[in-house]
Order: C-alpha cells, then structure tokens, then sequence
C-alpha cells in the first residue's frame, strides 16, 4: 500500500495544471484558451497547500464554499489518520464468502485456456471448468476495496475500465453515481504514455488517473487490454478483476474472479462504489470536524 | 503572362536566384508558400532575400519569416501567437479582396482560396505544397477543450475516453432502449398495449458529415454505430416515448410534387352531371374520353359495353389501372370515342374462341387508359395525381411502330447471313 502511495503523492507538483474554457464549439474557430484564464505552470508559485493552486479564480470559488482553507500541516496529519488503522473504513462488512458464491464469483473458465500464474488462485477444476478459491479471493477483495477508500479518501482520480458490453453500461453509470471515471469505448493508445500528442496538450499538463480498476482484463480479441502496461509504465496503481484466463502479474490489486457474468459484475460495482463513497464521505466529515475545532 | 518564377518553377521560391521576380510578386499577409512547417514565436520581418545573400548560393528552406524549418518540429503554440496569426490573416483576406476588387464583406473562403489560385497559379502535384491562405485554426493544432476543475479533475466522467459528448449521448440512447424494454415487458404481462407507434416514414437518418458538426472528430465506425443504436430503440414498440431523441438525428425531406395540373377544368352535360374531358394516345390510336365525377363504375367505349368491346383481359386491365392504383373505382363513370389503331387488321377471328379471343386492341386500351388518368386530375387532387404521375399513367407511351428497312425483310429481322 505504501509504496503506491509515494507514487501518488510524487506527482503533486505535476499534475495540478489545467485549462478551462467558457466558449461553446462553434464554426468561428474560437476552441482556444483566453488569456484571462492562462494557468500555465511558470505562473505558479508553490503553493502553501497541497490540495490548492491559488488564482484569481479558486479563490473566488473557495471564498464562496468556505471560510478558511486547511493548512498543510492540518491536512498531512488528516492524511495519516486511516494509515494507522488496519481497517479504517469498515470494508470487510461489505462483502462475504457467501456473497461471492451467490454472484457466481467461483467460475473460472475452461481448463484449456488456463493462465499458468493463475494456478494459485484456483481451488480445482470441476468438469473442465475451473473454480476459484473464494477463501483467497475474499482475501484479495478486502485489500483491494480497502485500497480503493483510501485512495477515494485521499481524493484521488479512479477510472474504471472494461471491454466487456455485457455491462459496460451498468460500469458507466456506477462510475457517474460516484464520482469518477469510466472508459469503456475504444481504447487510444498512448492515452497515458503519449498524452501530449494523443489528447493535444501541448501548452497544459493532462492529470492521469490515479488509480485503474479493471472489471475485466482481455479486450475482446484475445490480447490483454492496453491500458494495463500504460497504467504500469506510467505508476499508476491498478486493481483488476482477473479471471482464469488472463495473466494477472501486471495487477497491483489483483481480484480473482468470474469477470464475465452479470450478477457478478453487478456485485463488483456495487462493492467498488460503496468503498469508494464511504472513503469520500469519510473525508468530508473529518475536514468538516477540522474546520469546527479551529473556527 | 504567367506568374510562375523561371528559376524555381514556383510562384514564389525560397532559394532562387530570380530576385527581380519575386521581389515585386505581392506577398499578402498570414500567406504561407512553401511546403507548411511550424514554427515558434518570429517576427514577421521579411529577411528573405537578405537571407540569400547572406548565406552565399546554399539553399536553405525557410518560411517568409526567415526561421529555419528544418529545425523545429514540436512546437507549442502560446495563444498570444495564434491571436496575432488569426489577426494576420484577416487582414490578408481584406487586403486580398480588395487586390481582386470585391468587397471584403462578401468575401467568402471559396473566394480566397480561387483567388490564390488565380494570382499564384503552381504545378505542383502536391496540394498541401501549393500557395494557400489558410486560417490560423487549421492550420495549428486544435486543442481540446478541458473543463476540469481546482484539482485538475476533468468535469466529464468520461473524459478519457477522448469523445466525451458523444459517449455520453450513446450511453443515454441505451439508457433509453433498456428503459423502453422494461416498460415492454411490464405492460405485455398486464396485457397492455403501446398507444401509438413511432412513423419514420418521410425522414432519413443524418449522414456522417452531419454528425460531424454536431459531435467533433466522429470517425465513420463511431457513427455507425450511434445510427445502430437509434435504429434499435426506434424498433422498440415503445420507443414513440424517446421521438425527440430519435428525431434528433433525423433528416425530414419534402414530398416535392412535380405533376402539371394540366387539367383543372370540369364541365357540366346537358344532364346536369359534372364531367372532365382528356384526350389520350398509343401508337395510332386517339381516345377522347369523358369521366363523370358522381358514377357507379361504369366504361362505355364507342357506345359499346366495356366488356363487349375488350374481349381480351388484359386490355381491361389496363384500361382500370388508374382506379385500381387509387381505389376508386366505382366512383366514376367513364365514356370514350376511340378510333384509330391497327386493330382493324384483328378484327378476323380466325382461330378465337370465347373463352379465349385473339382480337386484341391494346394500343387503343393504352390510348384510353391515358384519357382517364388525365381526365381524373380535377377530381382528385394532387397526392393522388402524384401517385399517377409516379406509376408513368399520365406520360404518354412515345413508342412508334418502326419503319420497315430496305435489305432487310422487317425493321429488325435481316435476310438469311450466308457465310460464302
């Protein structure tokens, strides 16, 4: 866990730079930034926060939201608070060993297209089709989750990723519900390896996403999904869904599992979403309490 | 006189020797000649011929501004550059307007872009190398627009998917396909049914260019598949809930009507009955055919019953075909003078039988059947006239009998080929 968090936390100075522009796409090629909002990183001074770049802007719109900003020193010690717990947001009630067996989480596919480094995880194999540990996947399914409110706690950027169209829609519309990111359309290499040139940044700095989920890991033409070596050249944490045919080494969180039936997708989504909104309203409650005791 | 430099074959070379001709070509501001290459923040200050001089007989390829192509090649572009490029050129399209004597109100990028043509005419096979002025925004990279806020969070959840919009617009179509599914099955277990159901008739979909402008960079298999998508909500029975957003992408045309009313007067017999007169022809044969609008069905042919005078079916079958087409046919009453026609050489019935007579008179059936349909327009109205003219009732059939050739025995068959 640490080790991703250094990760994160290393790119502080470097992503926190964007632009945003008011004019609507018309025929009268005016798609440009105006001056008034340059946010440029030569123009910005270190900030006595992490969490905000001051500009005429953020001020005006945190003036509105709140009184007082948090300092640095108040916001590393709310950092560390869950650190210190094992299971600071209560995410090994979300889900049983009986939960998983309902969902169909056991089945894996069949003997024939077996992943070699899968073998750990697989309780046997029963008429050709293999079956998942649960006792280990339940195991996998707590980290990961506990991951997750952490990084949700410490307000980070998780996008969710599948090729799957069985419930790509239901993926999307989690995603929505709890504030993040989803992507499950075609995928543009070097979205996070080439940004510059893929998403045409060339004066702003894109801030990639912090955390991959993947509810599945193959791209539908019996090849693993881009994103995963992207994510990994790039240090981005990844969580995944890794069912018996794919290679689950590129994972930081792997979750062995059935990534292809719908009630199993519906209970991943579920799970993802709980954790993640409990670690959101966790901080939101802790910095409110914050700015109670000093006020 | 030809504008093209003798030298570098071109309207206007970077290192050519012919300065007595390029110096006194008109150089229009924001105009790039040479094959186009980006460039940083320059002065716009014309070193060009100085630069030759300079730089002794190496040729070096360089914009109008004097900067070394060859040198960069990703570069950013600051705003304050693209302000001044849009600004440029602008200028140029005034200075350019007035140079051909228009008005610069009116004057239009085709209009540009014919007149570097005229004044700088090139060989060259490659388009994107010939003179050209273009606007600063296609020719710079567009950049996305982001709208992400304090933490640099884009405002979009689907932002890395690179086409949010219309990813978002996809993922509310489906929305709306499993919603009308739902709904089909709640219903069809009460044993309800839809109220209306969903006309598509009279619309089309938009083509990709179309969508193009409402979406930016949709590329063809992204469109197809948004045009899939709609096509199976909008067979869902009841996808008549979600109208405005199939008809979102629909493209309604006109019904043009393009039959000549022709005939819009009726006259009224000695009877008092209303009546509407039409001449027709087939061949050789000329019908004068009356239709009474208040009738029961009833066709008399040279005083004749319909049916004495056309033993053969299929000529009353053609005779009918206008009512049949509209469905009306016991509502007219039908007098015709015909005349004319070869049937007269038909008229032995060598051969015939009652049951199947072989005298046929089609072209004087075809003769009427064009009457008719003629004589039918003022009491029909102008959809159905549509439909007439549509099914080719109302045109008259041009084909002749053709001439008999000398050589041969008829106009076609040819006497017996004999090799030797």
């Amino acid at each position: 866990m640490t080790h991703c968090m250094k990760i994160w936390n290393g790119g502080k100075t470097a992503w926190n730079v964007y632009r945003s522009i008011q004019a609507p796409l018309t025929k009268t090629h005016n798609n440009f930034c105006t001056p008034t909002t340059n946010l440029h990183i030569s123009c910005l001074k270190p900030a006595q926060s992490h969490r905000k770049y001051s500009t005429a802007e953020n001020v005006a719109q945190d003036a509105k939201t709140q009184n007082r900003e948090i300092s640095a020193l108040e916001l590393e010690h709310l950092l560390e608070q869950p650190l210190k717990h094992e299971d600071f947001f209560g995410v090994k009630d979300l889900v049983t060993v009986e939960d998983l067996f309902k969902a169909r989480v056991h089945y894996g596919h069949k003997l024939g297209s077996r992943n070699e480094n899968m073998k750990e995880y697989l309780f046997g194999c029963r008429l050709d089709v293999d079956i998942f540990d649960l006792d280990k996947t339940i195991v996998h399914m707590h980290t990961a989750l506990n991951f997750l409110a952490h990084m949700a706690f410490r307000e980070a950027i998780i996008l969710f990723i599948t090729k799957n169209p069985i419930y790509a829609h239901k993926v999307e519309t989690m995603a929505k519900e709890c504030g993040q990111y989803a992507q499950t359309r075609f995928w543009h290499n070097g979205c996070f390896t080439n940004t510059e040139s893929v998403f045409n940044t060339f004066t702003w700095k894109l801030r990639l996403p912090d955390v991959c989920v993947f509810l599945s890991l193959d791209d539908r033409v019996n090849s693993q999904h881009e994103a995963i070596n992207e994510a990994a050249k790039m240090g981005i944490s990844t969580v995944g869904v890794v069912d018996s045919n794919v290679n689950p080494t590129l994972i930081t969180y792997p979750i062995p599992g059935n990534d292809d039936s719908i009630p199993s997708a519906e209970l991943y989504c579920r799970l993802f979403k709980t954790a993640i909104l409990r670690g959101k309203e966790k901080r939101a409650e802790m910095e409110a309490e914050l700015l109670k005791e000093n006020v | 006189m030809s504008r093209t430099c003798f030298w570098c074959l071109r309207s206007r070379g970077p290192a050519c020797y012919s300065l007595a001709f390029h110096k006194t070509t008109p150089y229009i501001a924001g105009m790039v000649v040479q094959p186009r290459f980006q460039t940083g923040e320059q002065q716009t200050t014309n070193l060009h011929t100085s630069s030759i001089l300079l730089r002794g007989l190496m040729p070096i390829r360089t914009d109008n501004d004097g900067t070394n192509l060859m040198k960069k090649k990703h570069v950013r572009y600051s705003e304050d550059y693209i302000q001044e490029k849009i600004e440029e050129y602008k200028l140029g399209v005034r200075r350019l307007a007035v140079m051909m004597g228009r008005d610069p109100k009116t004057f239009t990028e085709d209009d540009v872009k014919s007149s570097i043509r005229y004044l700088f005419p090139s060989s060259l096979t490659s388009v994107s190398a010939r003179p050209s002025l273009d606007h600063p925004a296609d020719l710079f990279p567009r950049e996305i627009r982001v709208e992400a806020d304090s933490h640099g969070r884009p405002k979009n959840y689907l932002f890395y998917t690179m086409s949010d919009l219309f990813y978002e617009e996809l993922h509310f179509i489906y929305s709306c396909l499993l919603e009308a599914q739902q709904l089909d099955d709640r219903n069809y277990e009460k044993k309800i049914a839809p109220e209306t159901t969903l006309d598509l008739k009279g619309s089309s979909w938009m083509s990709h260019d179309e969508v193009k402008k409402m979406f930016h960079n949709i590329k063809l298999p992204m469109y197809n598949l948004l045009i899939s998508q709609l096509s199976r909500l909008a067979e869902e029975p009841y996808a008549y809930k979600y109208k405005n957003l199939i008809m979102k992408y629909r493209v309604v045309f006109q019904v043009q009507i393009a039959a000549k009313l022709d005939q819009l007067e009726t006259k009224v017999d000695e009877n008092g009955r209303e009546y509407s007169e039409a001449q027709g022809k087939r061949k050789t044969a000329v019908a004068d055919v009356r239709v009474y609008s208040k009738g029961k069905g009833r066709i008399t042919i040279n005083g004749e019953e319909f049916d004495e005078f056309f033993p053969l079916i299929t000529d009353r079958q053609v005779v009918i075909t206008p009512f049949n087409l509209l469905r009306m046919n016991l509502f007219f009453d039908v007098e015709a003078n015909v005349r004319g026609g070869l049937s007269g050489i038909w008229m032995s019935e060598k051969g015939s039988s009652p049951q199947f007579p072989t005298n046929p008179k089609t072209s004087q059936a075809g003769a009427i059947r064009l009457g008719i349909a003629r004589a039918l327009q003022p009491f029909v109205g102008a959809t159905n006239a549509e439909i007439l003219r549509r099914a080719g009732l109302l045109t008259q059939d041009p084909r002749k009998k053709e001439r008999k050739k000398p050589g041969q025995w008829k106009a076609r068959k040819k006497f017996t080929w004999k090799k030797r």
